[in-house]
C-alpha cells in the first residue's frame, strides 16, 4: 500500500501549444516567489488581477495552467464570490461579483485559507447570543449555558 | 441630515453581512491599488466612520457626473458608498425646491460646519458678474463661496468642475473657469473626465471617510491612484504599439486585428485616467476596446486641442495657410480670431506633451 508520501503533488497544466505569454510567466515566477515566501515565513502574498493589463486569453491561460485543486467554495454575498483552491497547495484564485455578475475584485491570493472564508468572531458571538435568546423564548428561559460573551 | 450611527450598523440594517462588507472592501482595495491585506484594515476604518454629510452643487454641466454615480448597477461599491452618505443637497436628486433647498443646504452647512463634503459638478461663469448660472437668485459663484468657507473636504467631478471642460472652450461666452480658480487658498480634488468613471468617485469619497483626509494628488489635483498612469501604460493594445501595429482607418486590416489606434487620433498616450482597467457598462469596455481613439476627456482643453482623430505627432499646422484664404476673401476679422484660436490650440496640444515620431517607430519587434 502506498503511504502519503508516495502520492504525487498535482502540478500544474502543460502550456498550450503556441506557449506562454511573458504576462503569465512572470505571474508564474510571482507565485513561486510568494510560495516560497509563505513556506518559509509564514508571510501570506496576493496578487490583484484587476489592475494588471492582461491582453486578451491571458487570464483565462493562467487559469487553465494553475488549473482547479481539491477545493471550490461559494459565498453568496451580495453577488457570488467563487474561492478556488488551484492545484498549487496554497494558491487560490478568488473572485468577487457583485449581483449582476461583474466581477469587482480578483485575486489570486496564496495563503493557507482566504479570510473571506471564515467567520468573523463578533459574528460567531452575535450567533450565540441570537442562539441562546431563541432556545430560551422556545423552552421558556432553560438555555442551560453561560451566556454567550 | 448626518447622525451618529456608524456605516457597518448602518449597512447591517439594509440586511448586509460583514462577510458582504469585508468583500467589498477588497474591491475598495483593489480599486485604491492597496494591497489586499490591507482590506481588513479598510474595513475596521469604515465602519467606524460616522455618516458624513456632503452637499453636491450642480453649475454648468449636462448632469453625466450625477448620472455616471447614480446609473452604476446596484448593489455596487459606488452606490454602497453612495447610499450610506447623508447627500443634504443635489438639484438633480433632492425632492425640495426653490427656498427650501436653499435653506436644507444652509442647515446642513450649519450643522456640520467643518465636516461636511463639498461636491461641485460643472464650472462656474464668472463674466458678467456671474449671472449666466444662478441658483434661486444665488450666483454660482457666491455660491460655491460660501459653500466652500466650511467644508472638510472640496472634490470637483468631471472636467467641467476640474478644468473648466465644454462651458470654458473656446470662446467661452460665460467666463467658464473651474473651481480651483475660484478657491485658490483650498485644496481641491480633480477628479476629471467626461463623465469620470462612477468608481473613481466614490473610490475618493471612500478613501476620504477610510483615511480622514483626501488622497494623494499630481500637479494638476488628481489623485495619483487613479490617474497615475496614462490610458496607453494600462491599454491591453499597448503591445501592438511597441510591435509597430498600426490601425490606419476605421475598416482596414489593423482596425480588425485589433491594433493600436494611435494613429487614428488616439490620445491615450497622453491622457491619464482609469478607464483602461476600470472599464464602463458593468465593466464591459471601454472606448479603446469598441474601436475607437481615446479622446482625452479627463484632461485640461481636451475640446481645443485639435480634431479628435489627428495622430499626436501629426503636423503642426501652417499658420500662413490659414490666415492668408480667409483675409483673400474679405474676412479679416475671422482670420484674426482663427489665428488667436489655432494658437490657443497649439498651446493646448503643447500641454499634452505629444511623442516624437521615433517613439512610435522604436521596438519593432
Amino acid at each position: 500500500m502506498s503511504s502519503l508520501q508516495d502520492i504525487a503533488v498535482p502540478g500544474i497544466t502543460v502550456p498550450p501549444s503556441d506557449g506562454l505569454s511573458g504576462n503569465v510567466l512572470a505571474l508564474l515566477h510571482e507565485i513561486a516567489s510568494l510560495l516560497t515566501a509563505l513556506a518559509e515565513e509564514g508571510a501570506p502574498g496576493s496578487i490583484d488581477l484587476r489592475g494588471l493589463p492582461l491582453l486578451p486569453g491571458e487570464r483565462e491561460v493562467l487559469k487553465t495552467v494553475l488549473g482547479d485543486g481539491e477545493v471550490v467554495a461559494v459565498i453568496d454575498a451580495l453577488g457570488e464570490t467563487r474561492v478556488t483552491e488551484t492545484r498549487l497547495a496554497g494558491v487560490w484564485w478568488v473572485r468577487h461579483a457583485d449581483p449582476a455578475g461583474e466581477t469587482i475584485a480578483e485575486f489570486i491570493e496564496v495563503t493557507p485559507c482566504p479570510a473571506i472564508l471564515k467567520s468573523d468572531p463578533r459574528d460567531m458571538r452575535e450567533a450565540g447570543v441570537a442562539l441562546r435568546e431563541q432556545l430560551a423564548e422556545w423552552t421558556g428561559g432553560a438555555t442551560g449555558g453561560d451566556d454567550g460573551r | 441630515m448626518a447622525d451618529e450611527a456608524d456605516l457597518l450598523e448602518r449597512l447591517r440594517q439594509q440586511g448586509i453581512s460583514r462577510r458582504s462588507f469585508l468583500k467589498y472592501c477588497a474591491g475598495l482595495a483593489s480599486l485604491l491599488a492597496l494591497p489586499p491585506a490591507m482590506a481588513p484594515r479598510i474595513a475596521e476604518a469604515l465602519e467606524r466612520a460616522r455618516r458624513p454629510a456632503v452637499i453636491w452643487l450642480s453649475f454648468q454641466e449636462c448632469t453625466a457626473c450625477t448620472e455616471s454615480l447614480t446609473r452604476s448597477f446596484s448593489p455596487t461599491l459606488e452606490n454602497l458608498i453612495f447610499n450610506v452618505l447623508s447627500l443634504d443637497y443635489h438639484h438633480t436628486l433632492q425632492a425640495a425646491a426653490g427656498r427650501h433647498a436653499e435653506d436644507a443646504r444652509r442647515q446642513s452647512m450649519e450643522a456640520n460646519r467643518g465636516k461636511y463634503i463639498l461636491v461641485v459638478e460643472g464650472s462656474i461663469p464668472v463674466a458678467e458678474g456671474g449671472v449666466y448660472s444662478t441658483i434661486a437668485g444665488i450666483s454660482n459663484l457666491d455660491m460655491l463661496r460660501e459653500t466652500a468657507a466650511g467644508a472638510a473636504a472640496i472634490v470637483s467631478v468631471g472636467t467641467c468642475a476640474a478644468y473648466g471642460g465644454l462651458p470654458h472652450a473656446r470662446p467661452n461666452p460665460t467666463g467658464a473657469v473651474p473651481v480651483s480658480e475660484i478657491l485658490a487658498d483650498r485644496t481641491i480634488v480633480n477628479v476629471p473626465g467626461c463623465p469620470p468613471i462612477p468608481v473613481v468617485i466614490s473610490g475618493v469619497i471612500a478613501h476620504v471617510l477610510t483615511f480622514g483626509r483626501v488622497p494623494e494628488l499630481d500637479d494638476l489635483g488628481r489623485p495619483t491612484v487613479f490617474y497615475g498612469q496614462t490610458i496607453h501604460d494600462r491599454c491591453y493594445r499597448r503591445p501592438f504599439y511597441d510591435r509597430n501595429l498600426f490601425a490606419e482607418q476605421f475598416d482596414d486590416e489593423g482596425a480588425r486585428n485589433g491594433w493600436c489606434l494611435y494613429k487614428l487620433g488616439c490620445k491615450g498616450p497622453t491622457t491619464r485616467n482609469a478607464c483602461a482597467t476600470e472599464k464602463w457598462n458593468q465593466g464591459t469596455s471601454f472606448p479603446i476596446q469598441s474601436g475607437h481613439p481615446c479622446l482625452g476627456c479627463s484632461e485640461p482643453d481636451f475640446w481645443d486641442a485639435g480634431s479628435f482623430y489627428q495622430a499626436l505627432t501629426a503636423p503642426p499646422v501652417d499658420v500662413a495657410k490659414w490666415v492668408v484664404p480667409a483675409i483673400g476673401v474679405g474676412v479679416a476679422a475671422g482670420a484674426a480670431a482663427g489665428l488667436a484660436n489655432r494658437l490657443r490650440k497649439a498651446r493646448a496640444e503643447r500641454r499634452r506633451q505629444p511623442l516624437a515620431a521615433d517613439d512610435v517607430k522604436g521596438g519593432e519587434g
